[in-house]
């Protein structure tokens, strides 16, 4: 079975599995979590405070999620195309849902040139 | 694990592994390094050349005229961007892509140039243009300009086929909406030049047009203090396109020439650069607006 992510506050709990989290979204103090079925959790954390969830939940060699910037997380198994001139990319399993979200042409030009590498 | 650790910029990335074992990608050290290395001290020098050329020129400063009247609502003037003689040398285009909720737009703002239209012009063949882009919808069925058209204080052209307007008068450009405006009898008294097209923005609200199909979509539009050409890189509907004219926080916009219809410009580079697809020119009455 795939590897849990637990994240939760004092009020709330949210539990998804590794596999099913597509990207997590950043909005000021809280953070959007969005999986393949299309769900969205909106949790009252940080994405910093995610970020190290994800670290210390996660094996030791599992490094699929990726930070962007300081507004994204994203699962490198869903990217699917990544244009930095346009600030373009899209998480997508290329056949059940599909999702554009944007970040620096920077960072999408460093994302796209450690994937290249990792060929 | 501090936070310090977790701290990142805009312009990184890292790739996130357990046990704080984070790979820390800084994508812009090279970049850095070479503003703190170079690119700061030069920047320092110059504004200490600035503030000493500033000072011993001293009473020969000129203020900054203001912007003149509006000569009728819903328009506006932008004087021209330089009031020193321009040399030819200093004009380029400043070009910038943006994205607006999703909506990828390129601005080409001329810098030190003087905004003039063309007709039977061919910008391919004229080193001197800084921007060039295609301005009055030319008719399909009779190869007439459509709507009023001045050039160089010559009617060409009449009609109201589009509220929206532009006029270049004493190298001012006029962008506004109304369906009879003094500034083309000022343009016809005055060796201007003047072209109706559909008004997209006007006063920073909205203008919705009757056109329902989706193009590649191109303005000219008055944003941030400047005239500039602000092109869709995606096929947009009007009111789409508006609609992100608006958010970008364009005053006012009209509609130019879109599809794949070319624009020249010359960057900071000195590259001559086309956007679209040059046009033969099929009609004797194709007519660009032309920054030199």
């Amino acid at each position: 079975m795939s590897k849990r992510l637990v994240f939760y506050t004092s009020s709330e709990i949210i539990i998804v599995p590794a596999d099913a989290v597509v990207y997590v979204s950043a909005d000021g103090n809280y953070s959007a979590i969005t999986t393949v079925d299309g769900s969205s959790f909106v949790v009252t954390l940080q994405l910093g405070q995610i970020e190290k969830r994800i670290a210390r939940l996660l094996d030791e060699n599992d490094n699929r999620f990726i930070r962007i910037g300081k507004s994204l997380i994203v699962n490198r198994d869903f990217i699917a195309f990544i244009n930095p001139v346009r600030q373009k990319m899209i998480l997508s399993d290329c056949c059940s849902f599909r999702h554009e979200v944007s970040a620096s042409k920077e960072a999408l030009k460093a994302l796209k040139d450690f994937l290249e590498k990792e060929v | 694990m501090s936070n310090k650790h977790f701290d990142i910029e805009d312009d990184e990335i890292r790739i996130i592994s357990p046990k704080g074992k984070s790979l820390r990608k800084r994508v812009s050290k090279k970049t850095r390094r070479i503003i703190a290395g170079f690119i700061v001290p030069v920047i320092i020098i110059l504004l200490i050349m600035t503030i000493w050329l500033i000072a011993r020129s001293g009473s020969d400063s000129k203020p900054v005229s203001p912007v003149g009247n509006n000569t009728e609502n819903q328009a506006s003037a932008i004087p021209p961007q330089s009031a020193i003689p321009i040399k030819k040398s200093d004009a380029f285009c400043i070009v910038k892509d943006t994205i607006v909720n999703d909506t990828p737009l390129r601005i080409i703002t001329p810098r030190n140039a003087i905004p003039t239209l063309e007709v039977g012009y061919q910008p391919s063949a004229d080193s001197t243009a800084v921007l060039a882009a295609l301005a009055a919808d030319v008719r399909g069925d009779n190869g007439m300009i459509a709507g009023a058209f001045v050039l160089k204080g010559n009617l060409l052209s009449k009609g109201k086929a589009k509220a929206g307007f532009c006029s270049i008068i004493n190298n001012e450009v006029t962008i506004g909406v109304s369906d009879a405006s003094p500034m083309l009898e000022q343009a016809l008294e005055s060796e201007g030049y003047f072209f109706r097209q559909y008004p997209l923005v006007v006063g920073g609200q909205l203008v919705e047009n009757k056109p329902k199909g989706k193009a590649l979509r191109k303005a000219l539009a008055e944003f941030d203090g400047s005239i500039s050409i602000i092109i869709s890189l995606d096929r947009l509907s009007f009111h789409d396109f508006s609609q992100a004219l608006v958010d970008l926080g364009v005053k006012n916009a009209i509609y130019i020439v879109g599809g794949d219809s070319p624009v020249y410009y010359l960057n900071s580079d000195g590259e001559r650069k086309l956007t679209g697809t040059p046009v033969p020119s099929k009609y004797e009455n194709i007519n660009y607006i032309v920054w030199r």
